[in-house]
């Protein structure tokens, strides 16, 4: 338990680095994929309300930590997006490529707007997550998905 | 007996005798040999050249092999040189800039930007502990580019003239009129409160006008690009092309001015 626990803390300390490091490089029309969103977004549909809250506050004080916005502000809206995707776990096709893209994307929205942002940024940031959702997912449920028997 | 004698053959008596005329003779010997080795030493020629291509061609691709390597590594080798002597001139620049501040600076390097994408900020790896102080105003050879907003103990974060939340008192040369300059959440700077009758142009120089107790006085910023009249038509403003490319800073220095 305490093992899978800091395999999934590891792993969103490496997202968050990929996410400010590499993609800083891959930014298009000036933003990037909220990837610690995404992995947000996964680990409440696939481990739960309790889950998704601790991914969600822990990916919230990273992004907070490295940035000059008022702190708080992405741990309470990275907070909300895990605790929805818990509480959606069983209600959507979590599988489907498309719930992920079209889920990661309303989250972004949701996110910026908490943070009152630019509203052309905020628009190719959701679909740039969201286009890039179905493959971190396929990533992440590779490593952290249902073992099949 | 005489009668085996009588049996050999005349034929072979000849040519037995011939053959034995032609071995005592040295010249037709050396010809032979010559001729016999020449016709040999074709095939052999032909088969050694086989041999000799193929171990050239074992020999030219372990050629190949290496020399694809050295090309590797002499490529790293010289993006390697380009970065440091990139790096180099752009330290230069800057150190000549420090030189002409009459204030305590100290020069740092770019390690991220902010982690949200609405926010202009970059984070430095010079904290409290060099001597970096909250405030401190940051600027790069061409000029300033913002104010330091949150200093670590290794490491602080710079909020960029761009950003939303930034205020700089500004004078634009050559008529001195003087406003302030904001950022905007597109990352566009634009000097607001400037008077009706502000005689602005295109091209106009924006300095920072030292009113600011953390600004040093005449720091370039940028050139007007846009004037306009503000929704109000209180106020006129210009919309700034800062001299520094925000989005390509690498090295800055951090000025003290206490």
């Amino acid at each position: 338990m305490y093992r899978h626990r800091l395999a999934v803390y590891i792993t969103i300390l490496l997202l968050f680095f990929v996410e400010l490091i590499l993609f800083d490089k891959l930014r298009i029309y000036g933003v990037r994929p909220e990837i610690l969103l995404i992995a947000t977004v996964f680990f409440g549909f696939h481990f739960g309300i309790a889950r998704g809250i601790e991914i969600g506050a822990l990916s919230g004080i990273l992004k907070d930590v490295f940035s000059i916005t008022t702190f708080g502000v992405n741990i309470f809206s990275f907070l909300l997006i895990g605790f929805l995707s818990g509480y959606l776990k069983d209600k959507l096709f979590k599988e489907n490529f498309v719930t992920q893209a079209l889920f990661s994307c309303f989250s972004v929205y949701i996110v910026c707007g908490f943070a009152s942002a630019p509203v052309g940024a905020v628009l190719y940031k959701g679909l740039y997550t969201g286009i890039f959702a179905p493959f971190l997912f396929l990533v992440l449920t590779k490593i952290f998905g249902p073992k099949e028997t | 007996m005489f009668k085996r004698i009588r049996k050999f053959p005349a034929k072979l008596f000849l040519l037995i005798l011939i053959i034995t005329v032609v071995l005592l003779n040295p010249k037709i010997i050396a010809g032979f040999k010559n001729f016999t080795f020449g016709i040999l030493t074709k095939p052999v020629k032909a088969l050694s050249g086989v041999k000799i291509y193929f171990k050239r061609i074992k020999n030219l691709s372990e050629e190949n092999l290496l020399l694809k390597q050295r090309v590797a590594s002499l490529s790293i080798e010289l993006a390697r040189k380009k970065e440091i002597s990139s790096e180099n001139k752009r330290l230069r620049l800057l150190l000549d800039f420090k030189e002409t501040l009459h204030y305590k600076t100290i020069i740092s390097k770019v390690i991220a930007r902010d982690s949200t994408d609405w926010r202009r900020a970059i984070i430095i790896n010079k904290g409290t502990r060099d001597g970096i102080r909250e405030h401190a105003s940051s600027a790069t050879a061409k000029g300033l580019i913002g104010t330091v907003v949150d200093a670590g103990p290794s490491s602080s974060k710079i909020m960029l003239i761009t950003d939303p939340n930034s205020r700089v008192g500004v004078i634009i040369e050559p008529s001195r009129e003087s406003g302030v300059l904001i950022g905007s959440p597109e990352g566009e700077s634009r000097v607001i409160y400037l008077s009706l009758d502000a005689k602005i142009e295109r091209g106009d120089k924006v300095l920072t006008c030292g009113f600011s107790a953390f600004f040093p006085k005449g720091l370039a910023i940028g050139r007007v690009r846009e004037i306009g009249l503000e929704k109000t038509g209180l106020y006129k403003y210009a919309v700034v092309d800062p001299f520094e490319d925000m989005g390509k800073i690498e090295e800055v220095v951090c000025i003290d001015t206490d």
